[in-house]
């Protein structure tokens, strides 16, 4: 395995470790193809060359990159907020684009067919109109006015509801979800997803939540987040191809798409090759 | 991803495939969905939704279609996408469609091929008992010479054996095997073992450990 060449991927940031996990001895890892070590002091290093990776902390979480990111990382507002609970989920790794893993997160349509009897349920399938769009002064992708008919939408809930939901990309390997707590309902829960591209088709991915919700125990939340990657993970191991196409004709979309849509036009803007099928390419 | 070989190739014993039922297969590298409708009609298409890539393979039948496991998109025989449960009032565009192969039953055998299909499928006559399908990691060219000159490990001398197009046949222990030839890549194979006239299952049964050794000796290079 060798190091990606795409400058787009190079200078952005991933994490890459939670910063709670036993630190006594070095721990390896991949990043972007090239594998690197993660010191007990939180210094990472490329194995194949030796150089140190620019690093920073943030939500718990040790973020590196290999060249230099033109901004710092974003900000998520919920994150500030004391009297929310935190909830930092395990990694998953999976074998599978990380673009793929946003592009499914994203995604509403699937859940009475994936997440049966959970996140959605037949005959309530219909995904109604919502807007996306890129939002190009924080240079994010955002999709708003989403609802869809949940029938437990969160780990508290037991009875069906249309939930309203609303979907941001921060960065091309993070996603995040903001969803109206229905035990709070002027505020918001805040789940983040952040991607860790080991390689082209493998990545792994940690879930952080700022939630509301008082009420669930630790190892409820878990289970809860846990079951649903696990289906999710059917899925984008099974894709064809497992990179991310981002020519418009190479997939076929409905309006439901709109959030997917305008993610793969962003990530296409951006130049973005790695975790992608022009990625393949220019590795063939 | 490439189309299956234009020849006819065997992918499956016809009897693994139910009615109602959804497999994947590799055909020489490309990886086709096989599905039977519930009158039985059998359908072989790429395995890969258009609208996602989610393999079609881990889809399910409803009736005289096919729904995609990821969004339950529905396609019907003609491969032509009906139902976008997303958007249930949507009148589906005909240009939403998978890319069909063919595919036909034939000697006990699940047949698929790119187009219309070239050459003859074979027309045994006499009733088939199917043995298993057994899959090797080892080239299709070497399984079959191991097989023509030995059969079956253990099972006694092979008295004669001949290659009828896409199948091999031998004659071995009082029985005769006819085996589909299936590469599912370049190093390798699928075997899908039948046994003419009516079997008994427990001769049968006692035919699989043998097959077993077949497949750890191709395996070994031995």
């Amino acid at each position: 395995m060798t190091r990606t060449d795409d400058p787009v991927a190079l200078n952005e940031w991933y994490a890459v470790a939670s910063l709670d996990e036993p630190g006594a001895a070095p721990q390896t890892t991949r990043l972007l193809g090239e594998d690197i070590e993660i010191g007990p002091g939180g210094g990472v290093r490329s194995l194949a060359t030796g150089e140190a990776l620019r690093t920073c902390e943030k939500w718990g979480l040790l973020f590196a990159s290999f060249g230099r990111p033109p901004r710092a990382l974003f900000d998520i507002a919920e994150a500030r907020e004391t009297d929310r609970r935190f909830v930092p989920c395990g990694w998953i790794t999976l074998r599978a684009s990380g673009l793929r893993v946003v592009e499914n997160f994203l995604d509403m349509a699937h859940f009475p067919f994936i997440h049966t009897g959970i996140l959605g349920t037949e005959p309530h399938t219909e995904v109604p109109q919502y807007a996306s769009e890129i939002r190009r002064d924080v240079d994010e992708v955002w999709a708003t006015n989403c609802t869809f008919f949940q029938s437990q939408i969160a780990a508290t809930e037991t009875g069906g509801d249309f939930v309203h939901l609303t979907y941001r990309v921060p960065a091309p390997f993070v996603v995040m979800l903001y969803r109206v707590c229905p035990s709070a309902p002027d505020r918001l829960d805040a789940i983040a997803l952040f991607l860790q591209p080991m390689e082209e088709t493998l990545c792994r991915a940690i879930p952080l939540m700022w939630l509301v919700d008082t009420s669930s125990t630790h190892a409820e939340l878990l289970r809860f987040e846990q079951v649903i990657f696990m289906q999710d993970r059917i899925v984008v191991e099974n894709q064809r191809p497992l990179r991310l196409p981002l020519e418009p004709r190479h997939e076929i979309p409905t309006r439901a798409d709109g959030s997917s849509v305008a993610y793969r036009r962003w990530l296409k803007e951006k130049g973005l090759r790695f975790g992608t099928t022009a990625g393949a390419e220019a590795a063939a | 991803m490439p189309p299956p070989p234009v020849a006819w190739t065997p992918v499956a014993l016809a009897a693994d495939l139910q009615p109602g039922a959804a497999a994947g297969v590799v055909v020489d590298g490309a990886e086709v969905a096989i599905w039977r409708d519930t009158a039985g009609t059998p359908h072989a298409w790429e395995d890969r939704c258009p609208h996602r890539g989610m393999k079609l393979s881990f889809g399910f039948v409803r009736g005289e279609r096919l729904a995609c496991l990821y969004h339950g998109w529905e396609y019907d025989g003609g491969g032509q996408c009906r139902y976008i449960p997303a958007h249930p009032d949507l009148d589906v565009p005909a240009s939403i469609c998978v890319n069909r192969y063919s595919a036909a039953d034939a000697a006990g055998l699940l047949w698929v091929a790119s187009g219309t299909g070239s050459g003859d499928l074979p027309d045994p006559g006499d009733p088939l008992s199917p043995l298993r399908s057994l899959f090797i990691d080892a080239p299709l060219g070497e399984v079959l010479n191991r097989l023509a000159a030995d059969g079956l490990p253990g099972l006694g001398p092979v008295v004669e054996s001949a290659e009828d197009g896409p199948l091999l046949n031998f004659d071995q222990a009082g029985h005769r095997f006819v085996v589909g030839r299936h590469p599912t890549g370049p190093s390798g194979t699928a075997l899908h073992i039948l046994l003419k006239g009516e079997v008994s299952a427990e001769a049968r049964a006692a035919m699989i450990p043998a097959t077993a050794e077949l497949r750890r000796l191709a395996e070994a290079g031995r």
